[in-house]
């Protein structure tokens, strides 16, 4: 119960089938997990009556028609720039502050198909722009690890509140969005699994877009297998995207796999400036593992990576200027009482609506986008864009080829509020992605793994990049990977779990309370239930019981009702015999039928004897006749012959 | 909350933060930079650009700040204008080898026009409604001797 904040699906959904726990009680705890933590600002909305009634629906299938789904009963968070219908996504923006979406995204709506329970929308930078979740409207989401209210550290970005509701047990998984790191970053920053998946292999339909050609909806949960079970739900072709990979997707399997057949390709370019000694050793410590497991591992060479991050920009901020010119105000969206002209309209209200993160973004897009500049700078970025992606196309084929890549997922632990706002946006993305973007320049799969703590006791992560192509094969290596790492490893990650779970106890009592109070309120939900059952047989058999009952009287009044009918009749059963034997009486005399059905057996057996003897006699008389007239002829002759 | 009980409990496992010696060679022991960085002399953008920038994006920028932000920008993606890319196609999409999917021509959606309009501001009689249009928002204001090709205005 205490680990309750370290379970895996897997586990959650064997309390559920020992009605350890129910779907509700677990949603209704994770509720509570997510108002104790609101300090952390891990969400924008929290969707209490919506993740409840999920919660019912789940328990139902689970209990009553015992026909369960993949995901019934986990709890999820959604960033807040899906589109989830009837439920406000703001982005973050004072643009989208009011706007209440009339579908759902694919994402949602498949994770909803599998069962999953909605616990709220997660708090992000605006339209997706950071890697701190910063710069949010609704304020900054902070770290729980090492959180100290008047210094703490930020939680990585942009999404952020998705990896910090994942790590203070808010929710079993959450959805992000990546475009250049930002479910990756969060993830790392926060201790927790963040998975980039192949470019197109999960729908961005209802994801509001913020660089087309790069954005993937991500995944952060504590483990490589929750992210793996999420993986299986979401991704797949999608006819309302048409930049879906329409391949068949077919799910992933974790399984043990031989670490000596796999090469792993370390990628010297990633060592950058800035990079802290922590994290570089953290990376020599995995390297090390990998080579006592005799996993092939070797320095390998991507040229272009320092200049990804410039690229990176550059194509970021033209998408940025060509998306956002949706916000106008007219159809959707922040509307101010502007009324000289459209134009003066739309630039008054995108003032408003955007923070100067998102203006600035626009217009550097822009700048890029004008014709003076559009070679220069534009398809510049898209042509060093392709070298980029030839340089890990390079190293995942040839003779020479890698199965994986390991590099470092940031360049530091997580840095404080105070060290990271006093940068502007450009830098912390250019200091925090750089790591992380190439992948989503290529449109490889990347994830990023936690795998030991800082000396200011904070997570370190590495990150796994494969190819795309074969993508699930490379997802299934990927994610083995990471469970099949040696022992130490495993041994760090247990701790880092079992101090999780220790605190649980010891420090947020309120929480333990609660949980045995839910343990508690649970059985006697299962003693009542089972009363229930039983009432419910009882009441089923008394009912089919009176049915009988009634059935049977309803019988013998048609009986009664029907015999009475037949005494009126003549002849009536009482006279039956009476007026039989009269019948026969005249049958003697005359021909009338007698109707054999009103006739005794006896009485029919008779008429045949009579009838046969009918006929005996006729029969006789004509012999009779027959001799008779033959002796008259002997008589005659023989006078004759006198 | 208190989120520093972590601190406490970790303090206990000591053994983490002792480092052991790494053998491997593979990561490198410095930081690797394999092309030369191009250091941009200060981008300055003119007024003009700046009002056409605005008009374009519909968004207006603080005359100092943002003026900044954007010369900065320009000066960090201008970092690789010195690197050759003779002969290399430019990448527009990741799934340029797969072809795109076609959907057949039928109607699947619709009836939604209540849906549609609830987020609008501003609606009449089922319309979106907006100000008047063809007034452009300010008058660029162009220096005698700056150039700017007509299709930019």
């Amino acid at each position: 119960m205490n680990k309750l904040t370290s379970y895996t699906i897997k586990e959650i959904h064997k309390a559920y089938r020992d009605k350890f726990l129910t779907p509700t009680s677990f949603v209704d705890l994770c509720l509570q997990k997510a108002k104790q933590a609101s300090e952390l600002n891990a969400f924008v909305t929290i969707t209490n009556e919506i993740a409840e009634n999920h919660g019912i629906e789940s328990e139902k299938r689970f209990y009553i028609d015992r026909k369960f789904k993949e995901l019934d009963g986990i709890t999820i968070g959604i960033k807040d720039n899906f589109c989830t219908s009837f439920i406000p996504t703001t982005c973050a923006s004072e643009m989208l502050r009011n706007f209440t979406p009339a579908y759902d995204a694919t994402v949602y709506a498949r994770l909803r198909a599998a069962g999953a329970c909605l616990i709220g929308k997660c708090n992000l930078d605006e339209f997706a722009m950071g890697s701190g979740t910063i710069d949010s409207i609704f304020g900054p989401t902070r770290n729980p690890w090492s959180y100290d209210e008047s210094n703490w550290r930020i939680a990585g970005g942009s999404s952020g509140g998705s990896a910090v509701a994942v790590s203070s047990g808010s929710c079993v998984a959450a959805i992000g969005s990546d475009t250049g790191g930002s479910t990756r970053n969060p993830a790392a920053l926060c201790g927790i699994v963040g998975l980039k998946p192949t470019y197109g292999l999960v729908s961005r339909y209802g994801l509001i877009p913020l660089v087309n050609s790069m954005d993937v909806p991500g995944i952060l949960a504590r483990t490589v297998e929750d992210v793996a079970k999420v993986l299986n739900c979401i991704a797949g072709p999608d006819h309302l995207d048409s930049t879906t990979i329409k391949d068949e997707y077919i799910p992933i399997e974790i399984k043990d796999i031989d670490l000596s057949k796999v090469r792993i390709g370390i990628p010297k370019e990633y060592y950058c400036e800035g990079m802290s000694n922590e994290v570089i050793d953290t990376w020599k410590l995995v390297t090390d593992l990998l080579e006592k497991e005799n996993a092939v591992v070797k320095s390998v060479s991507l040229p272009y990576t320092s200049v990804s991050i410039a690229v990176y920009s550059i194509l970021n901020q033209c998408e940025v200027a060509s998306n956002m010119s949706r916000y106008d105000g007219l159809e959707f969206g922040l509307r101010t009482n502007e009324i000289y002209s459209t134009e003066e309209l739309y630039a008054s209200s995108r003032l408003q609506g955007f923070n100067n993160v998102v203006r600035s973004r626009i217009l550097t897009g822009n700048y890029f986008l004008l014709t003076r500049n559009y070679d220069k700078y534009f398809i510049k970025a898209l042509k060093l864009r392709r070298l980029i992606a030839n340089d890990f196309r390079n190293v995942f084929n040839g003779d020479d080829k890698v199965d994986l890549l390991l590099t470092p997922t940031t360049l530091t632990d997580a840095p404080t509020f105070e060290e990271f706002s006093g940068k502007h946006n450009r830098d912390q993305c250019a200091f925090q992605d750089f790591c992380t973007q190439p992948a989503n320049m290529a449109g490889i799969p990347a994830v990023s793994i936690p795998i030991r703590l800082s000396k200011n006791n904070l997570p370190l992560s590495l990150q796994l990049m494969g190819p795309s192509a074969s993508t699930t094969e490379v997802l299934t290596k990927l994610n083995v990977s990471i469970d099949a790492l040696p022992p130490k490893c495993q041994q760090h990650l247990s701790q880092i779990a079992k101090a999780q779970s220790e605190t649980d106890i010891e420090q947020i009592d309120s929480i333990a309370i609660s949980l045995h109070q839910s343990k508690l309120v649970s059985e006697q939900l299962n003693d009542e239930y089972e009363l229930l059952k039983l009432k419910q047989k009882d009441k089923q058999l008394q009912a089919k019981i009176d049915r009988n009952n009634k059935f049977m009287d309803k019988m013998r009044e048609e009986l009664d009702c029907s015999k009475s009918s037949l005494m009126q009749r003549n002849p009536n059963p009482e006279t039956i015999q009476e007026v039989t034997r009269q019948l026969k009486l005249k049958a003697k005399y005359s021909k009338l039928p007698v109707p054999e059905q009103a006739m005794p057996k006896s009485i029919v057996l008779l008429a045949e004897t009579l009838a046969s003897a009918k006929a005996e006699a006729a029969r006789l008389q004509s012999r009779a006749e027959d001799v008779k007239l033959a002796s008259e002829a002997r008589h005659t002759l023989s006078r004759l012959m006198r | 909350m208190k989120y520093c009980y972590v601190l406490g409990t970790f303090s206990k496992l000591k053994n983490i933060h002792r480092i052991a010696r790494y053998r491997s060679t593979a990561v490198p022991s410095s930081p690797v930079q394999t092309f030369e960085k191009n250091q941009v002399k200060e981008v300055s953008v003119d007024k003009n650009t700046i009002a056409l920038l605005e008009r374009l994006s519909l968004v207006k920028t603080d005359p100092v700040e943002g003026v900044k932000v954007l010369e900065d920008s320009i000066a960090f993606a201008s970092q690789i204008l010195h690197l050759n890319t003779d002969h290399v196609e430019p990448l527009y999409s990741v799934l340029e080898d797969r072809n795109l999917s076609l959907r057949s021509d039928k109607i699947n959606q619709g009836n939604c026009q209540k849906d549609i309009l609830k987020n609008a501001a501003v609606t009449e009689d089922n319309y979106f409604v907006a100000p008047l249009g063809n007034i452009p928002l300010h008058e660029v204001e162009i220096e005698k001797d700056q150039k700017i090709k007509k299709n930019e205005i």
